[in-house]
């Protein structure tokens, strides 16, 4: 076997078999398939004073034999040996930093916090490595949505270790915070001019559940105002079983043309905190055709909880 | 399918730091130098599920990238490989006893080596998930806080091995760029000191800390930098003046026309055995140790174009180390995080 330099860019290797003087450069040419695909433009071996020539030409390459009109299998004159391969070795490593090895706090101001983790665009609003710990001091009137989280000195980030919504009066101090909003709530129609309410509560994201539901409803056209006590339209307890789902049917019934327009929010009893959900859900009432919500609502089924 | 010793399978590559030619080394912190140890160097980590009775996977080759690949069998001794993303590979026999090569259907170099031990029939498909080996040999060993605050050379060191019978020829070597390069069209970094490099193209997934490659529009290599904070996946910045001209490079102005490339903090350097076929490299005492390697060449090259080829008569071997340099980073306040990938790409040309 042997190694020929070719054109600097690429090694061809042959063996040969001890016919070296059958190809030398010649007129004629043929298309010659080789068998293996290499990645070679352009190849030129020299055998002796004898010249023969490999010409790529896409995936056929063609070959100039002595008599200049033979067909010339190249794997006649020499044995092309093996194909190329490629490989490759790849590892791993981190490289440690205790001054990561901390608690990170991430702060959002009346939503969750942005938690992309990257230490330069995206910081934590605040970081300690030992509790108790007390935080920066937060302006009054809004709601903070606080979460810490645990980074190791390789840069690794856990889990939330804490999640929690602060909520800051006008007057500095802190007040109660409800429980979160319905996260799906319907409104639809029912027969002779009743409305049907419908929503779900997670219950999941409260250390304190809600365990009732208030319906905010006007039939004028305005928007329902929860600080009305007028607007209270329904306070119903949430059902044992299935707490986290209202489906219910108003007690009244209105005109054809009606618009009928709700809030709903939770409630939690034992601290009078209620959400601060203020999506407006509308209804015209339509006598001839109600439109009636139908389906499970997404957490129903919930007497497994 | 070729038998064993054939295709990719005639160049292994083996741990160091044996007694004894073959000797029994498996750590790969310990790889580091001195004789080739019994132990191959394994590219990819893997699980196995649904193993193939009497079956047993020897070696996946590192080209075969991360993911699952498969290994099929059916009609008792006919067995088939797919490597990540390809179509199977041909069918072909491997009785009891034996030990096969089998490669993919694209690529010839997507393979794996397995050995049938078990007479029982064959059947079913055994799924091989691939990953990353945190901490093998190439990896080398995590960064402790005291050596990133002081500057840390690491070292490890392999064997290459030809195994095929007619020997193998052409071995090239490079070390893998990590993401294609950019051209620093927004911003250079300056004839010293910090300083920035940004882009209007982007390098995806570009880690808080790495290495830069700064070469010329022609492809010449001008210098190797650090950058400590990444602005986004097209600006970089070099925060430290020590973190200039690494790797064997020195601190160079940049031009607008510079094509930077995101690479690992690696050299490698090849050395003879002290004789073929079985002759020691030489030894470092520990990983940080280069006191013996003085008379080794390091390449950083990234293109197979750039690598002088070499050739191994069959049972000859030849030694490849890897020399990681990492600069001292003296603000302990840093806040980047740095998870590293070192990469080293081969070919070479089996006599079959």
């Amino acid at each position: 076997m042997a190694t020929y330099v070719v054109d600097g860019v690429e090694d061809l290797v042959l063996e040969d078999v001890g016919e070296a003087g059958i190809v030398k450069n010649a007129d004629g040419e043929e298309d010659v398939e080789l068998e293996d695909a290499w990645d070679l433009f352009y190849v030129w071996y020299v055998l002796g004073d004898e010249d023969f020539e490999l010409e790529d030409v896409g995936t056929t390459y063609l070959i100039l034999n002595v008599e200049g009109s033979e067909q010339m299998n190249i794997k006649e004159a020499f044995t092309i040996v093996g194909t190329i391969q490629n490989n490759m070795l790849e590892g791993q490593y981190r490289v440690e930093n205790e001054y990561l090895n901390r608690y990170e706090a991430y702060l959002g101001t009346d939503a969750w916090p942005d938690l992309t983790d990257d230490l330069v665009l995206n910081p934590p609003w605040d970081f300690f490595t030992t509790w108790p710990h007390t935080l920066p001091p937060l302006s009054p009137g809004r709601t903070y949505y606080l979460i810490i989280r645990k980074r190791d000195k390789y840069g690794l980030i856990d889990f939330n270790v804490e999640a929690l919504v602060i909520r800051i009066g006008p007057g500095g101090d802190e007040l109660p915070v409800g429980p979160v909003d319905p996260f799906i709530s319907q409104l639809g129609g029912e027969p002779v001019g009743k409305v049907r309410f419908r929503a779900s509560y997670n219950w999941m994201q409260d250390s304190l559940p809600a365990d009732r539901w208030h319906v905010y409803l006007t039939s004028d056209g305005s928007t329902p105002d929860p600080s009305n006590p007028s607007h209270l339209y329904l306070d119903v307890p949430m059902n044992t079983f299935r707490v986290e789902d209202l489906d219910q049917a108003s007690g009244d019934a209105w005109g054809h043309g009606t618009v009928i327009k709700v809030i709903y929010r939770t409630y939690r009893t034992s601290d009078d905190a209620e959400s601060l959900n203020t999506d407006v859900l509308e209804h015209t009432i339509n006598l001839d055709a109600p439109g009636i919500v139908d389906g499970e609502l997404f957490l129903g089924g919930g007497a497994d909880r | 399918m070729p038998d064993e010793y054939k295709g990719s399978d005639g160049l292994r590559l083996y741990f160091t730091g044996a007694s004894t030619d073959g000797g029994a080394q498996p750590d790969p912190n310990a790889s580091l130098g001195n004789h080739r140890a019994e132990n191959e160097v394994q590219p990819l980590a893997w699980d196995l599920f649904n193993l193939l009775k009497g079956i047993t996977v020897e070696h996946v080759a590192g080209a075969c990238g991360i993911g699952n690949c498969s290994i099929q069998a059916a009609d008792g001794d006919q067995i088939r490989f797919v490597a990540p993303g390809e179509d199977y590979g041909e069918t072909e026999i491997i009785n009891q006893g034996e030990t096969k090569v089998l490669e993919s259907g694209a690529s010839r170099s997507k393979s794996c080596r397995v050995h049938r031990w078990g007479s029982e029939p064959l059947a079913g498909v055994t799924t091989i998930k691939l990953s990353r080996w945190f901490n093998n040999v190439i990896g080398m060993s995590n960064i402790t806080d005291p050596e990133r605050l002081a500057g840390e050379e690491k070292v490890r060191c392999i064997c290459l091995k030809a195994v095929n019978a007619l020997g193998v020829d052409s071995i090239k070597g490079w070390i893998t760029p990590l993401a294609p390069g950019i051209v620093s069209d927004v911003q250079q970094l300056p004839a010293i000191g910090t300083g920035f490099i940004e882009s209007t193209g982007s390098i995806e997934d570009a880690p808080t800390w790495g290495f830069l490659r700064v070469e010329d529009a022609g492809g010449t290599l001008k210098e190797i930098c650090l950058f400590t904070r990444r602005y986004s996946e097209s600006k970089f910045e070099v925060a430290y003046s020590n973190h200039r001209g690494l790797l064997g490079t020195s601190a160079t102005a940049g031009a607008a026309t510079d094509v930077v490339y995101w690479v690992p903090g690696i050299r490698f350097g090849w050395q003879d055995p002290t004789a073929q076929p079985d002759g020691a490299a030489s030894i470092a005492a520990t990983e940080n140790d280069l006191s013996q390697l003085g008379g080794i060449t390091w390449h950083s090259h990234i293109r197979r174009s750039e690598a002088t080829p070499f050739n191994l008569a069959t049972t000859n071997i030849k030694y490849l180390w890897f020399r990681l340099s990492l600069p001292a980073c003296l603000a302990a306040s840093n806040v980047a995080t740095w998870l590293a990938l070192n990469g080293f790409a081969y070919d070479f040309l089996p006599g079959e």
